[in-house]
């Protein structure tokens, strides 16, 4: 009987795992189109608690978010092409530099008793005369597969989540409520419940790294502009985009930023600096805003979280570092309610132990 | 001018929601500003003549608000047998203590007629305790009211009851010294 219930329920359960492997590229631009609109949804809701339509309120917030992202596009833009122009002048300048570097840091290792015997100098210099030239020459080499590879599909991803995002805050809780419809009468109140549990932890957490990407994406950028880095708008966008990855996130900004001083400015203090910088916003960041991401969001485990980046990165890629975390948190949300539901339905649910305060007389 | 602009921006539902919940004992005292909030944590259910809500047993997560139609609540007595302890329509409660504890259900509900109710978590009670204060306040004074005054007939009715001698009066006379 108990494997009869359970068994429609593992073979929906393979068949989705199945189809999310196999459709993954497909059901990509919907699931970061559902995590936006999810995201977003508060602020629709902000209109309705005031007795607003839903589709007055979508299209408030709708046209507000074009509006503001077209004129971040168009100064991105405008501000992008005269970044190239500099870097294509800057960028000789910019190999000049590090390779002095390399040199400077060369002629002190050869300061070394060990080193210093035999031709280990020279053969340093010629690696990295060689191997600068080679990068060079490999990444420019690269540049048009690469558009091809990633920015056409990034455009195209860029036209269609927008147009995704939309119908998903239109749509959005009238398609879930069509959904519950399949679900037997009994179940609604737990089914119900799953989504209010996962509704309160991944709706936390997702808002949470929202802010915490703005947070960390503006005072990275106000801090860079006043060190006088270049770059600085284009690091302040890799630090918001990757704070939505745990760990690797902080680090691979920490990595942009510093490269960008040392080739700017071609010295070891300099690369202090930034550092220093960035780890400035990192601790206001621990101090102001994890607590509130925390506060209600769900408690993972480090070990926890690490092997669900892993695995992510394994099944996913890049996009897999993005949503292994929300994943994880809904899937926590599901084992903790269906053991539950599995206790209480097969009777293996432990009895209420009566506590002390029963023992308290009723006056 | 204003009617067309009051009814292309204004949601009807949202206006017949508050009525009918104002009207509710749970949601009376809540402040109006805070109806909106509370909307956002109710989730509305249609059921049709026959569905079972919930059975005797199951772990009990939400407070259910009949909005309209008839829902019985049965409760299996000592041989085994369902019986009908209540009837109820539009504007009553029920299952409010499981906004209190997670235990299971002491009765079952069954759809009498087609009908909507409103279903409020004690999750979502939570985040209203933090979110709008005074109206989390209101919903759980009402729900002390309701157990207290449901403890009171409690003990009313055991006061009727002939009381057993106590075999044991020492665990009994340590409470009153």
């Amino acid at each position: 009987m108990r494997e009869q219930k359970l068994l429609p329920l593992l073979l929906l359960m393979s068949l989705l795992v199945f189809a999310l492997f196999k459709l993954g590229a497909v059901l990509l631009p919907f699931g970061l189109a559902a995590a936006i609109a999810y995201g977003l949804n508060p602020l629709v809701t902000y209109f309705e608690m005031r007795g607003i339509r839903r589709q007055r309120a979508v299209m408030i917030v709708y046209l507000a978010l074009v509006c503001l992202f077209v004129t971040l596009a168009f100064l991105g833009i405008s501000a992008a092409i005269q970044s190239a122009s500099n870097f294509g002048v800057e960028l000789p300048v910019y190999v000049r530099r590090v390779r002095d570097l390399g040199v400077q840091n060369v002629a002190l290792l050869e300061r070394w008793p060990v080193l210093s015997h035999g031709n280990v100098g020279t053969w340093l210099h010629q690696q990295i005369d060689q191997g600068a030239h080679t990068w060079l020459v490999t990444a420019m080499q690269k540049v048009p597969s690469a558009v091809s590879l990633h920015v056409l599909p990034l455009l195209e991803m860029s036209l269609l989540v927008p147009f995704l995002v939309f119908f998903f805050m239109l749509d959005g809780p009238a398609f879930l409520d069509k959904l519950l419809d399949f679900v037997p009468a009994r179940y609604v109140e737990m089914t119900l419940n799953i989504i209010v549990e996962i509704n309160y932890s991944l709706g936390n957490y997702l808002r949470g790294i929202m802010l915490q990407s703005c947070f960390m994406g503006f005072f990275a950028g106000i801090g860079y502009w006043l060190m006088g880095l270049h770059y600085a708008v284009y690091i302040a966008v890799w630090v918001s985009l990757t704070s939505f990855i745990p760990y690797l996130g902080p680090l691979s900004a920490a990595v942009a930023g510093s490269l960008v001083a040392l080739v700017q400015w071609g010295t070891l203090g300099s690369l202090v600096k930034v550092l220093m910088v960035y780890g400035a916003i990192r601790m206001l960041d621990d101090w102001l805003i994890q607590p509130l991401i925390l506060r209600r969001a769900v408690d993972i485990h480090p070990l926890l979280l690490v092997f669900t980046l892993m695995a992510g990165a394994s099944l996913g890629g890049f996009w897999g570092l993005f949503f292994g975390v929300p994943i994880a948190c809904m899937l926590k949300v599901l084992i903790q309610v269906g053991w539950q539901w599995y206790c209480t339905e097969y009777g293996s649910r432990p009895a209420p132990v009566p506590s002390e305060l029963s023992e308290i007389p009723i006056i | 001018m204003f009617k067309w602009f009051k009814d292309y921006w204004l949601d009807p539902e949202f206006a017949h929601k508050k009525s009918f919940l104002q009207r509710v004992p749970f949601f009376r005292n809540i402040p109006r500003r805070e109806y909106g909030r509370l909307f956002q944590g109710l989730a509305k259910r249609h059921y049709e003549a026959g569905d079972v809500l919930f059975k005797e047993g199951d772990v009990g997560r939400a407070l259910f608000i009949l909005e309209w139609g008839q829902i019985a609540i049965v409760r299996r007595d000592a041989a085994g047998t369902p019986q009908r302890i209540a009837v109820l329509d539009s504007g009553d409660y029920f299952g409010e203590i499981s906004l209190m504890d997670d235990q299971p259900r002491t009765a079952s509900a069954v759809a009498v007629t087609p009908c909507r109710v409103y279903l409020l978590y004690r999750t979502e009670l939570d985040a209203l305790l933090q979110e709008a204060p005074h109206a989390g306040a209101a919903i759980m004074a009402h729900l002390a009211e309701v157990l207290a005054t449901r403890l009171r007939s409690t003990l009313a009715s055991l006061e009727h009851k002939p009381s057993e001698p106590v075999s044991d009066p020492e665990p009994l006379m340590k409470h009153i010294r």
